[in-house]
């Protein structure tokens, strides 16, 4: 039977739409800073990382909400993206929806970015013996704490290729810092098609750049993808405006500082 | 000796040390228990069971692993994983070796944690978010929170989205008090009164249809923190000069069975409070007929300034509104809503009109002086029973208004008095009932209502002289208008999906009867003669097959929908004065067909097509001549009217977000047959006499459109391009002499918005357009109009704003047409206590009037509508 599984698996690897089974679920909460120029920024969210057999996918709850109800997708976090990993291909796929569900768009990219250094010291995180270890992705230099009793080379966002799952990481300044809240085996396992086909290709460095736009004048972004606004008079508009700059304003702290290549 | 000895066992100690870490490299393979390689497969070495990982590896895609190890131990400890396998554990020697590690399956568990409560928990459908975790010390309401919540979204009316669908219910501690009235609610319950707020996806609030009708759109709940919560927020703000006041109160109460909120509000400020108890529900009864108030007669106006009502509004409104919802038992509500509203009025200006016979011109010089009364109570009384087996909803609407209007018109020559007395009362009841039939699902619908209407509007001195008087000048002329309808629209449907496809017949029947009495006074003495007379009755009645079929393609790049209705419709006039009867018996078929194509990643393209049939209304029916206006004398002797319309469009649109490149461009037709023509009679003082006749005459235009805008990131700069150009052809009777009547309009709007610093935006906008009308070979008359608005919005603080706006109006025809105006508006919050405070001045340069321009098919009005001057209001909101 698990030859059939894992037969059937890698038949519709070349493809991206395929029938994917998740058997695990690990929830992490995420604090980040959001103003690097700011500690009272500290926002925080529930990240939940699907694992299955050679694949993950992560996403944040209000995404992973939406999809096990089937509805269309929506902003409804500030991290509206979902992390595909594949193993077996050694990529990972980063699909995201931007401005309402209206343009999806994708890039693929090598999976093994961080080359760890594995350390001695070890601590306990839920239970869990923890080990830990050192990289640096994308500008940042990060600790992580992985458990070698969960055999998943995984972790939250990109973060992968420990020999067990990464139950806490975060970066020298602490700006983003992952820590597990849950680990669960699924009841039954969670199938879903995963169709891609939808989302256009674009580089990192486009979707970067495009979300940033849509950041920075969602209500321009909405406009332009042909929802109508009514405002009652230009105070009402100016002061939706004032709420949208200051949060642009304060989300000047990406994960990614710079790209990984 | 001794200390030589030591040193050389701590360099030999060194160099064993260096030496044994001479890499071994420990490589092998790892199969399962069917000898099938394993990809993925964590191999850990560590020193011994029970110490931390040295070195790791994992297999690749031949299960072949390669670890190179650095640590003198004799013996090294591997693990090998690999989930849903049994760990591979074994002590091996510390040399390099090939290995081979074989897993097998095992059921065993890996250990499963879980802590702490989370923000936002899931069940079913049900997502729910504390409060508590969202509130912002700038909070003041739940409007404010919600603004927060993921995917939803308040638009500037209130009316709230959630994953840009507007919610379908908002409940109060699973109780629909408001109905689409929720904005009261939202703008006034504070958030300090609520524990959580809970959004119910996919919700379908007719219980009888759970399971059997999905509902793609989500309804929200507001828990409240205690059994029994008092809360609300009230507004204070003053002003001058001359004095204003702004004020708003809206208590609240809610307990288990019993909910209630009250408002009231009140100002002279120009603003406009009917907002707050909008209603955003949807109807699902008969559409054919409503209770909307229709006025049959009306005093001379100015045309209203493009702009927001507080600059030129001269009001003086009070409004109260009393919600109250009874939990009669399980499944049980009754409700009821209640809301009055009274204001005073006042309205100055002048128009100069010029009209355009093929003859002559004539001019009509007018300085209008209008105090209106506002007097309106509406109500709505709601039996729900919402159970598992059938569904009833009965609402029982009724509305009533009690307006009066005065008029001055001041001419050159003469002064008109104008008097109006228009009151209306309306009662409509609405039942919609569900029942489980078998496997099937049945709706009834009912929709049964009556309006009455008796207007009365007296005009100093007479006008029309030569109709009514021989031409001599005479004291006094009054209309007055008794109308009357009573209707009922009845239908039974349901909806079935098949495959791709989804059909939803529905099958009904409709009668509406009316019945209009005028008559006219000339001194107090009844005009006698039949033609200034109604006796009319009017009944149209209509049975219909409807059917709507829809398709969606899997891949979303195809969207097609076709509505087919059929529908047979009766129309009857008759009036006691007159012999003839009118009558017309039609079957209308008025398909609609539209499209939607995905042409790839940012081309889409659209067409639709329509065919429509559009029958008179008793509006455009009767015999007798009617006064409308102190210069309108209007009359349709002629039959019933029948138009015939056919519209077609199709556009094109370019969205690139990566580039920030947004282009679109549309075209659109219309082509229209009606078998009445008008008649126009324009006399010397631009007293107008509308007749129709019947004779088949057409109507078509084209219109096209197209804009662009473009993001450029260096200079932080959107531009924004869109221009339109319209034309249209209808014949018309002008003084008895038929003409071809063609308008142009061309449209030109422009805008730059622009972050000039962190703390400062600037936005520009153009307007400019021409509109050129004519009659037949004649001559065009052409007016252009200008507008261009310049903004500046500073943001010196997290907790401060302040938004300068500076406007110019423009027009080609008035020789004094140049209109300039500068408003201001700070905003400052309060941390503790807990308040808004805003200050805004209006009209700074103090404008006293607006002077527009506009004309239309043959005539042109210029108008100057007096503005409030300027004005400093302050206002304080806070939290009861």
């Amino acid at each position: 039977m698990r030859k059939i599984i894992i037969l059937a698996l890698l038949m519709s690897l070349g493809h991206l739409q395929a029938q994917k089974s998740y058997s695990y679920k690990a929830t992490y909460r995420l604090e980040y800073q959001e103003d690097s120029t700011d500690e009272n920024s500290i926002q925080s969210e529930t990240v939940l990382l699907y694992l299955g057999e050679g694949q993950s996918r992560y996403s944040s709850l209000g995404k992973a909400v939406n999809d096990s109800l089937g509805a269309f997708e929506a902003p409804e976090t500030d991290f509206n993206y979902k992390i595909y990993k594949n193993y077996q291909d050694n990529e990972l796929t980063l699909a995201e929806d931007i401005t309402a569900g209206r343009y999806k768009y994708k890039y693929t990219q090598k999976l093994k970015t961080i080359d760890w250094e594995i350390k001695p010291e070890n601590k306990e995180i839920l239970g869990f013996s923890v080990q830990k270890a050192t990289g640096s992705f994308a500008g940042r230099n990060y600790v992580a704490w992985f458990a070698s009793e969960l055999p998943f080379l995984d972790g939250p966002y990109k973060f992968s290729g420990l020999p067990g799952l990464i139950l806490e990481i975060s970066d020298l300044k602490d700006d983003y810092h992952f820590t597990l809240t849950g680990f669960q085996e699924l009841e039954k396992p969670v199938t879903k098609i995963l169709n891609l086909d939808n989302y256009k290709v674009v580089s990192q460095e486009e979707l970067d750049q495009f979300r940033d736009d849509n950041n920075r004048d969602p209500l321009g972004a909405l406009k332009n993808a042909g929802v109508k606004f009514g405002f009652r008079n230009k105070e009402d508009e100016a002061k939706t405006r004032k709420e949208l700059s200051e949060k642009y304003k304060r989300r000047n702290n990406p994960i990614e500082l710079h790209l990984n290549e | 000796m001794d200390y030589f000895k030591q040193i050389f066992l701590i360099l030999i100690s060194i160099f064993v040390v260096f030496t044994s870490y001479s890499q071994n490299e420990i490589s092998g393979q790892v199969f399962d228990d069917q000898y099938e390689k394993l990809i993925g497969a964590t191999v850990m070495i560590s020193k011994d069971s029970v110490s931390s990982i040295l070195a790791y590896g994992i297999s690749d895609t031949d299960g072949k692993f390669k670890i190179a190890v650095k640590n003198d131990s004799d013996s090294l400890f591997l693990k090998v994983s690999y989930i849903g396998f049994g760990t591979f554990k074994k002590t091996i020697q510390n040399k390099a070796q090939p290995l081979e590690v074989k897993l097998s399956t095992s059921s065993e568990s890996l250990k499963e944690v879980l802590v702490k409560s989370e923000i936002l928990r899931q069940h079913g459908d049900t997502l729910s978010f504390s409060v508590a975790a969202f509130k912002g010390k700038n909070d003041r309401v739940i409007a404010d929170i919600l603004k927060k919540l993921p995917g939803i979204d308040i638009r500037p009316n209130g009316q709230i989205y959630y994953k840009d669908e507007p919610i379908q219910k908002y409940y109060i501690e699973g109780l629909d008090l408001l109905e689409g009235r929720y904005n009261l609610a939202n703008n006034n319950l504070s958030a300090e009164a609520v524990s959580k707020v809970e959004i119910l996806e996919n919700h379908q609030p007719v219980k009888v249809l759970d399971s059997l009708e999905f509902s793609d759109r989500a309804s929200i709940n507001i828990k409240l923190k205690k059994d029994i919560t008092y809360s609300g927020t009230a507004t204070a703000g003053i002003g001058a000069a001359p004095l204003l006041w702004q004020t708003k109160v809206t208590p609240m109460i809610f307990t288990e069975k019993q909910q209630a909120i009250f408002t009231y509000q009140s100002n002279n400020a120009g603003s406009d409070v009917s907002g707050e108890i909008r209603d955003f529900s949807v109807k699902y009864a008969g559409d054919n007929f409503d209770i909307e108030k229709r006025d049959w007669l009306s005093i001379q106006n100015v045309s209203e300034p493009p702009f927001s009502s507080e600059r030129w509004l001269d009001n003086n409104v009070h409004l109260g509104s009393a919600n109250i919802l009874q939990h009669i038992k399980e499944d049980v509500d009754l409700k009821l809503n209640i809301s009055y509203l009274n204001d005073y009025q006042q309205q100055d200006g002048s128009t100069q009109t010029r009209y355009f016979t093929p003859t002559d011109t004539i001019d009509v010089i007018e300085n209008t002086n209008n105090d209106i009364f506002l007097s309106k109570l509406e109500g709505q009384l709601t039996l729900e029973n919402n159970a598992d087996k059938n569904y009833l909803k009965n609402q029982l609407e009724f509305n009533g208004f009690w307006n009066a209007n005065r008029g001055l018109i001041d001419r050159p020559d003469t002064k008109i008095r104008q008097q109006l007395d228009d009151p209306f009362f309306g009662i409509e009841n609405d039942l919609r009932f569900l029942r489980t039939l078998g496997k099937q699902l049945i709706t009834f619908n009912s929709n049964t209502g009556f309006t009455k209407n008796n207007q009365d509007l007296l005009v100093q001195p007479g006008q029309f002289e030569a109709i009514f008087n021989d031409g001599d000048s005479y004291g006094e002329i009054q209309q007055l208008v008794s109308s009357r309808k009573i209707y009922t629209d009845n239908s039974a449907g349901f909806t079935k999906a098949l495959g791709k496809f989804t059909i939803s017949p529905k099958f009904g029947f409709s009668i509406q009867n009316q019945q209009l009495d005028t008559d006219i006074f000339q001194e107090g003495e009844e005009v006698l003669d039949a033609n200034f007379k109604n006796r009319t009755e009017f009944v149209q009645s209509s049975v219909y097959f409807k059917n709507a079929f829809k398709f969606e393609s899997k891949d979303e790049t195809w969207n097609l929908n076709l509505s087919t209705p059929l529908e047979f419709k009766s129309f009857q006039l008759e009036d006691q004065n007159f012999e003839e009867k009118r009558g017309l018996d039609r079957l209308v078929f008025e398909p609609r067909f539209s499209l939607n194509k995905k042409l790839s990643a940012f081309w889409d393209a659209n067409a639709s097509a329509g065919l429509s049939y559009e029958f008179g209304e008793l509006q455009q029916l009767y015999y007798g001549f009617l006064l409308n206006n102190y210069r309108n004398l209007n009359r349709y002797n002629a039959p019933i009217s029948e138009e015939t319309r056919q519209d077609y469009s199709g556009g094109l649109s370019y969205r690139n977000p990566l580039k920030q490149l947004f282009f679109n461009a549309s075209y659109s037709y219309s082509y229209s047959e009606n078998n009445l023509l008008y008649s126009s009679n324009i006399g010397e003082n631009g007293t107008t006499i509308l007749e129709a006749m019947a004779r088949d005459n057409s109507f078509d235009n084209h219109s096209i459109s197209a804009g662009g805008s473009k993001y450029f990131r260096k200079q932080q700069t959107t531009l924004k391009l869109n221009a339109s150009y319209n034309l249209s052809h209808r014949q018309q009777l002008l003084n008895n002499t038929l003409v071809e009547v063609n308008t142009q309009s061309f449209n030109l709007r422009g805008s730059v918005k622009t972050d000039i610093s962190s703390w400062l935006i600037a936005s520009y906008s153009g307007n400019f357009s021409t509109y050129t009308s004519g009659l037949g070979d004649s001559d065009f008359q052409q007016i252009e109009t200008h507008q261009h608005t310049l903004d500046l919005y500073f943001y010196p603080k997290e907790n401060q704003y302040l938004s300068v706006s500076s406007e110019y109006y423009g027009n080609s025809l008035s020789d004094n047409g140049d209109n300039y105006f500068v408003n201001l508006s700070y905003q400052f919050t309060f941390e503790k206590p807990k308040m808004d405070l805003n200050i805004s001045w209006r009209n700074i340069l103090n404008t006293d009037e607006l002077i527009n321009a506009y004309n239309n098919e043959y005539y042109y009005v210029q108008s100057s509508y007096r503005l409030r001057p300027s004005q400093v209001l302050a206002t304080l909101k806070f939290t009861l």
